[in-house]
């Protein structure tokens, strides 16, 4: 080669290599940046307190909220000192069975996820009316709202201590009713009405995608107990998937799906963003829905959101010969794991936050974070009052909450294996796979089939 | 000095043949350009209005009608990335310096050092990849326990300074291309074995160490899972974890999602390009593939 050629490639090179050593430069002197500018690890408030290990799966907004709360029961007391640590919905499952697994387990766990058959069958969770007198335990039963207890008890003993509870109802767009002609003082008294009005709600496009859905009735679990129906054979202690009950639910879902057309919702709902964490494209702020069925911590969201939407809640109503004030429902509930260094701290601010013996702090608690509470007590307190004056739609919510019609998942330890087989169930016959019938039948079979091997192997 | 087969070639049929190329990356880089398209849009932009159906998705949607950077800041206020990401690279510099020297010492062994057992005890090592990880999961985590070790990083970083089975094949494999010539005169001359290793073999292998290097470097980058079930504080937490946290938070602000998703692939882009040749001539080298 050339020595020419030879030169000006090694002086390309040079500069090539100047070139990589002032990027390299530049990124170590961003790193040491972002290091001097990192905060340290952090430090205990009360080091003298006995530590409460406290995970829970709260973030953004609501994670303050809990902050706070573990901020008022520390400033209450000198004994403990609880320390909130918030783990990621998705793993927080793994990390709480491997900790408890490896001996390392939290004090105390918020949880929302159903988790208490399997894991007080597995003997992970503490039974906490061991932490009551008798006639404690005989009064809480007796004062909270029956799906709280519900919620809590498994085979008789209490493994989670509900601080909120979830209702479901219906949300919906009074503007949107008016420029239907409809009246929006005058809400469906029963489902079949509901279905009617949603469909003179529903807005399409000229090439006929909807745009609009006036109502959309979705989710066996809710409405299977709507129906006079559900999972629960509480007469024979067992799970239940085929019951007539259950099919005149699944049926009317299929019905109402296919008059609208399968993939026209399947469609118009991959469209949407579902507005996690309360953000302004919740598809019922940004109008895609006229009615929509959802929790309480919607009113929260909306007035902090959407303060200026026109919007009222109602509860689900029953179809003909069907249940009033009926659902399905789950809450927040603490849990105190087996082998947790110190359950007594753990129970005292399980308590703390339930409002056990101080239900007007409770109901501050309840406020901050838009919850439904455990027990009548703190609904009826000033701090609750007010906050139902503020935000008149939960009071719907709070009609419905003391109602035996409400259900949480049946109390068995393979409530996964059974959920899953209900949504199964559900998504063949909203898919127009299978009739309802045979998609209950279908579920019943693997459900018996499930049975049948959990008793072969002891369980 | 003669061109290059590639250069040789008729121009229009390098066209015709980058063309095929960039056709083909086009699947593969369309995730990543919708990541950073949508980092740049503003959440109206992202998600229709009253009244507007969706529509198909077409190319032109990719670009921003107006970018909106400050996804960006928001997205670098809403978790503290500079915690995350100091912590982020100590482990990656820990565990790629720990990962890569010890299992170059234990490739060694195996390719250069003749003692017995030593076929059994590589296929033994090699068997331990075949391990799901959740099978070593609990005694695992019990042991650091034990050892006073949870809730810090140490679990973390120590695990890499005891080899790594796949670095370890991979190197072994490329210690064996190396002449035993080299070596027998490096005995000849008086180097120790440990000479050999440190002044012949590693200096020769360095394509190998740099894809076992940068493959550690992208699975401390990405680990989620370790940092979950050994941290307990959060000003400990890594990027990948943060970003967990970011997407439980804050999971319906796509914008400032995707700009955090973008911030958390950008160094990773950044040093696989930067080392892109030494890595594919390592893997060419050592005869695996990914």
């Amino acid at each position: 080669m050339p020595r020419e050629v030879q030169t000006v490639r090694s002086g390309w090179r040079r500069r090539a290599a100047a070139i990589a050593a002032g990027v390299l430069a530049a990124g170590l002197a961003l790193l040491l940046a972002a290091v001097c500018a990192a905060p340290g690890p952090r430090r205990r408030a009360h080091p003298d307190r006995i530590p409460v290990h406290f995970w829970h799966m709260w973030t953004a907004d609501w994670k303050a909220v809990v902050e706070r709360i573990v901020a008022e029961f520390n400033a209450s007391q000198t004994r403990y000192e609880v320390i909130p640590l918030s783990v990621p919905s998705a793993s927080a499952d793994s990390k709480f069975l491997l900790a408890v697994a490896g001996g390392a387990p939290p004090d105390l766990m918020a949880q929302w996820n159903q988790v208490i058959p399997a894991w007080a069958d597995s003997g992970l969770l503490m039974e906490l009316d061991q932490f009551m007198t008798p006639e404690e335990w005989t009064r809480f039963q007796a004062e909270v709202y029956p799906v709280a207890l519900k919620i809590g008890r498994y085979k008789g003993h209490l493994y989670g201590l509900c601080t909120a509870v979830s209702i479901w109802a219906c949300y919906y767009r009074p503007d949107h009713f008016r420029e239907a002609g409809l009246d929006p003082d005058a809400f469906p008294e029963t489902l079949e009405g509901l279905w009617a009005i949603g469909r003179t709600l529903e807005r399409r496009a000229e090439d006929g995608r909807l745009v609009r859905m006036g109502f959309l009735p979705q989710w066996l679990n809710m409405y299977a107990p709507i129906f006079g129906g559900g999972f629960w054979d509480e007469a024979a202690s067992r799970a239940v998937v085929d019951t007539p009950a259950n099919l005149r639910a699944l049926a009317f879902l299929a019905e109402c799906r296919k008059a609208l057309g399968f993939n026209e919702v399947v469609r118009f709902e991959s469209s949407l963003n579902q507005g996690q964490g309360g953000n302004v494209d919740w598809p019922f702020i940004s109008g895609r829905y006229s009615i929509v069925v959802d929790g309480q911590w919607r009113v929260e969201q909306l007035a902090r959101n959407a303060p200026d939407l026109e919007y009222r809640a109602a509860p689900i109503p029953p179809p003909t010969g069907g249940k009033r004030h009926a659902g399905w429902s789950n809450g927040n509930f603490m849990i105190i794991p087996k082998g947790a260094a110190h359950p007594e701290g753990a129970w005292e601010f399980a308590k703390f936050w339930a409002g056990w013996g101080d239900p007007a702090r409770a109901a501050e608690f309840c406020t901050w974070g838009g919850w439904l509470p455990l027990w009548p007590p703190v609904a009826e307190a000033p701090a609750y009052r007010a906050f139902l004056a503020k935000h008149p739609a939960f009071g719907t919510f709070l009609d419905v909450l003391p109602s035996e019609n409400i259900v949480p998942s049946p109390p068995v330890p393979y409530q996964v294996f059974l959920n899953d087989q209900i949504g199964r169930v559900d998504d063949y016959a909203m898919r127009g796979t299978k009739t309802p019938e045979a998609a209950l039948r279908g579920g019943q079979a693997e459900l018996n089939a499930e049975l049948a091997r959990r008793r072969r192997f002891g369980l | 000095m003669s061109a290059t087969p590639a250069l040789k070639m008729p121009l229009r049929r390098r066209l015709a043949i980058h063309a095929c190329l960039l056709a083909l990356c086009v699947p593969c880089l369309l995730p990543l350009g919708w990541m950073v398209s949508t980092s740049l849009k503003s959440e109206t932009e992202i998600f229709p209005r009253e009244g507007q159906a969706a529509s198909a998705f077409r190319p032109a949607q990719l670009v921003p009608q107006r970018p909106v950077w400050r996804n960006y800041p928001e997205a670098l206020k809403t978790v503290p990335f500079a915690a995350y990401l100091r912590n982020t690279l100590m482990l990656c510099a820990f565990t790629v310096t720990g990962a890569v020297l010890s299992s170059a010492v234990v490739a060694y062994g195996f390719a250069r050092l003749r003692f017995r057992g030593r076929e059994p005890l590589f296929a033994l090592l090699l068997a331990t990849m075949a391990l799901p990880g959740q099978v070593t999961m609990i005694p695992t985590f019990a042991l650091f326990r034990a050892l006073g070790w949870y809730g810090t990083f140490l679990p973390l970083i120590v695990p890499s300074f005891f080899g790594a089975p796949f670095y370890i094949f991979l190197m072994r494999q490329f210690f064996r291309t190396v002449p035993e010539e080299l070596a027998e005169a490096a005995r000849i001359d008086g180097a120790s074995e440990w000479g050999i290793f440190w002044r012949i073999f590693l200096p020769l292998s360095k394509p190998a160490l740099a894809t076992c290097a940068l493959f550690q470097f992208f699975g401390a980058w990405n680990d989620f899972f370790g940092p979950l079930l050994y941290l307990n504080d959060p000003s400990r937490y890594t990027l990948a974890y943060g970003l967990q946290q970011f997407l439980s938070s804050y999971g319906g602000k796509w914008a400032a999602l995707m700009a955090g998703a973008t911030l958390f692939t950008l160094p990773v882009i950044v040093v696989f390009f930067l080392a892109q040749k030494t890595f594919i001539q390592g893997i060419a080298t050592t005869g695996s593939k990914g």
